[in-house]
């Protein structure tokens, strides 16, 4: 998100600090990841997260602090639910019965934690943000102006904010289970102020009157790995693709969270599936989260830019 | 889980954290905070978390694990937890 400045260099460096400040305050063991991250990606990224928080939360520490603390919860979570994976190798359910009511439905998780973390990890955890610029450098260049694309399962919407800030002529559908996740889409969308051409809806994908063959480009981040048939959404995604179209799909890859409940052991697999759904695989990206462990206990993600024939 | 002493209980913590940081000369001391563990990061600090948990058989939750400062909090949280 690099075409607007709303932060000049001096007020973005003045808020970074005050953030990991108070993040060493209040969470001071997940205080790490700001410096590291500083380190790795240097006064670019620091801008980028200092607007970010500031166009969502705006200068209010209070909210600032419920969100380190949602960031801290997220993770947290995450990392037990990956110990549990290291020692039995599977995640802890692969089934999607409980996933409503424990998850999407529950207004104080999805707020406070959930979506507040996911969007903080976009930036704080490596390979969710290595992946971000791959779409911002590498994908959004191949794309022809989208007059109309999907974004199937939205979570924090920052996806789709990035495509419309690129693409300002484009209008985007964004579905998802949770209405928590479209609330709070809109709320990121409408801070960036592309927010007007965009419509959300909560539906279950597979139960959702889609115009088939209509979009011209698609995103679906993260999503395959939450569904006990992900192959299903791959042959539904291409469905909704004009001819020609491209498609953004990434998926989690021995990543274990709580609602990840389909096990990709290796980015071979998901672009198989993709491949087995119809999909042409124009180009891809993996990246893990950290160094030191075998790659099969390694949380991945992979992204791939697709398009149907 | 049987109550065990806290002398019993400061082994077993010790023999987590020489596990978890692979450091079979680390000492735990009741002042000794992230900074003076090499690796201790968030990261660590969970798989720190979650092998006691396991060892135990108590639960944390991130509001615990959020307000300590350093392994006396630690210890003591733990304490608290076995209902000493």
């Amino acid at each position: 998100m690099s075409d607007t400045k709303h932060l000049s260099v001096n007020d973005a460096k003045r808020v970074f600090t005050r953030l990991s400040d108070l993040a060493r305050e209040t969470t001071p063991f997940f205080a790490d990841v700001w410096n590291r991250q500083e380190k790795e990606f240097g006064a670019r990224w620091v801008e980028e997260v200092a607007e970010s928080v500031v166009l969502l939360l705006g200068e209010d520490e209070e909210r600032w602090k419920d969100a380190l603390f949602g960031y801290a919860d997220f993770s947290m979570e995450a990392v037990r639910e990956q110990a549990y994976f290291e020692e039995h190798r599977r995640y802890r359910t692969s089934s999607a019965e409980t996933l409503l009511t424990n998850c999407y439905e529950d207004e104080n998780f999805m707020m406070t934690t959930y979506l507040p973390g996911l969007f903080l990890s976009h930036f704080l955890w490596r390979h969710h943000y290595k992946l971000l610029l791959f779409f911002r450098n590498e994908v959004l260049p191949e794309l022809s102006p989208p007059g109309f694309f999907y974004e199937i399962g939205v979570g924090t919407g920052l996806y789709s904010c990035e495509t419309l800030r690129a693409f300002p002529s484009a209008q985007s559908t964004g579905l998802d289970i949770s209405k928590y996740s479209l609330d709070f889409t809109k709320r990121v969308l409408g801070a960036y102020g592309v927010l007007g051409r965009y419509g959300g809806h909560q539906a279950d994908i597979f139960k959702y009157d889609l115009k088939v063959g209509s979009a011209d480009f698609l995103i679906c981040q993260e999503v395959l790995e939450h569904l006990e048939d992900p192959a299903k959404l791959c042959r539904l995604l291409l469905s909704l693709a004009r001819p020609g179209a491209k498609a953004y799909i990434t998926a989690a890859i021995n990543a274990a969270h709580t609602d990840h409940i389909y096990l990709f052991r290796t980015p071979a697999e998901v672009e198989a599936m993709l491949r087995s759904a119809g999909w042409d695989i124009l180009k891809s990206k993996a990246e893990h989260a950290y160094d030191g462990k075998p790659v099969e206990i390694t949380p991945c993600v992979a992204g791939f830019l697709c398009q149907k024939a | 889980m049987p109550k065990i002493s806290t002398d019993e209980m400061n082994i077993k913590i010790n023999e987590i954290f020489r596990q978890v940081f692979d450091d079979n000369s680390l000492s735990v001391r009741e002042d000794m905070t992230a900074k003076d563990v090499e690796g201790w990061d968030s990261l660590t600090h969970v798989n720190l978390i979650v092998a006691v948990e396991k060892r135990f058989k108590v639960a944390f939750s991130t509001k615990e694990v959020m307000a300590l400062r350093n392994v006396g909090d630690f210890l003591r949280l733990i304490e608290k937890k076995l209902g000493h």
